[in-house]
């Protein structure tokens, strides 16, 4: 079986990542890569800790690839969530799509991390400045389905 | 019966605890949660939720099974 969903405790390597993927077939590779913030909602953020539920996110991650790579015409899709502490500015997840054209790479990279944001039992604890600290709850602010360009 | 329950994000924090084994009678996962939400004092309800009975997703009305591990999710906050 080809893994293409994966859960990281280190950093993730995205070169190492995109090299799996190229195929001669292919006409253009499309990323997308979710960093830490230091910031949210108004707050300084310190620290933020990734918590997975690992063997039901192995297998949504590896079912929405399915999903993805079924719904548009592309060649082959892998993605990454790191998992433990992380700073602002550590890559926190990494999606690669490569296609026989650019139009369904894009595509499928956007539709493919809004569904491991959605769908992946994953959870994101941030530690502030300020001392406070939360699990994010993204049906509290706003932020589930981010369809603001600035955004 | 025996099963466990897992708890993450929010919930694991209401509920102290990451993983409890539990002697319950039969049950379905929706009326699990509401004897757990009531006993840990959880804030969420259960259709905020998403479970998983034996790590496969479900949904509220499917029946508790003797050794079962149920999980108990938060929305999603991954990317």
């Amino acid at each position: 079986m080809i893994i293409r969903f994966s859960l990281s405790e280190d950093s993730i390597d995205p070169l190492a990542l995109r090299q799996a993927l190229p195929r001669l077939d292919a006409g253009g590779y499309c990323s997308f890569e979710g960093w830490a913030r230091d910031n949210n909602l108004g707050k300084t953020v310190t620290q933020l800790t990734y918590e997975a539920y690992v063997p039901l996110a192995l297998k949504q991650g590896e079912a929405v690839i399915r999903e993805t790579l079924g719904r548009f015409e592309i060649l082959d899709a892998s993605a990454c969530h790191r998992t433990g502490t992380l700073s602002p500015g550590d890559l926190a997840v990494w999606i690669g799509v490569c296609a026989p054209h650019r139009a369904a790479a894009f595509e499928a990279c956007r539709y493919l991390i809004d569904r491991i944001k959605e769908t992946v039992p994953i959870w994101k604890f941030e530690a502030y400045s300020d001392g406070t600290n939360e699990w994010l709850d993204p049906t509290n602010c706003g932020c589930a389905k981010n369809t603001n360009p600035k955004g | 019966m025996k099963i466990t329950v897992l708890y993450f994000g929010q919930l694991k924090e209401e509920a102290g605890t990451a993983s409890e084994s539990l002697e319950i009678d039969a049950s379905t996962v929706a009326r699990l949660y509401d004897q757990l939400k009531e006993r840990h004092d959880l804030t969420m309800p259960f259709d905020n939720l998403r479970a998983a009975r034996n790590e496969i997703f479900c949904k509220g009305t499917e029946t508790v099974r003797p050794d079962d591990v149920i999980a108990f999710m938060p929305p999603m906050s991954g990317g």
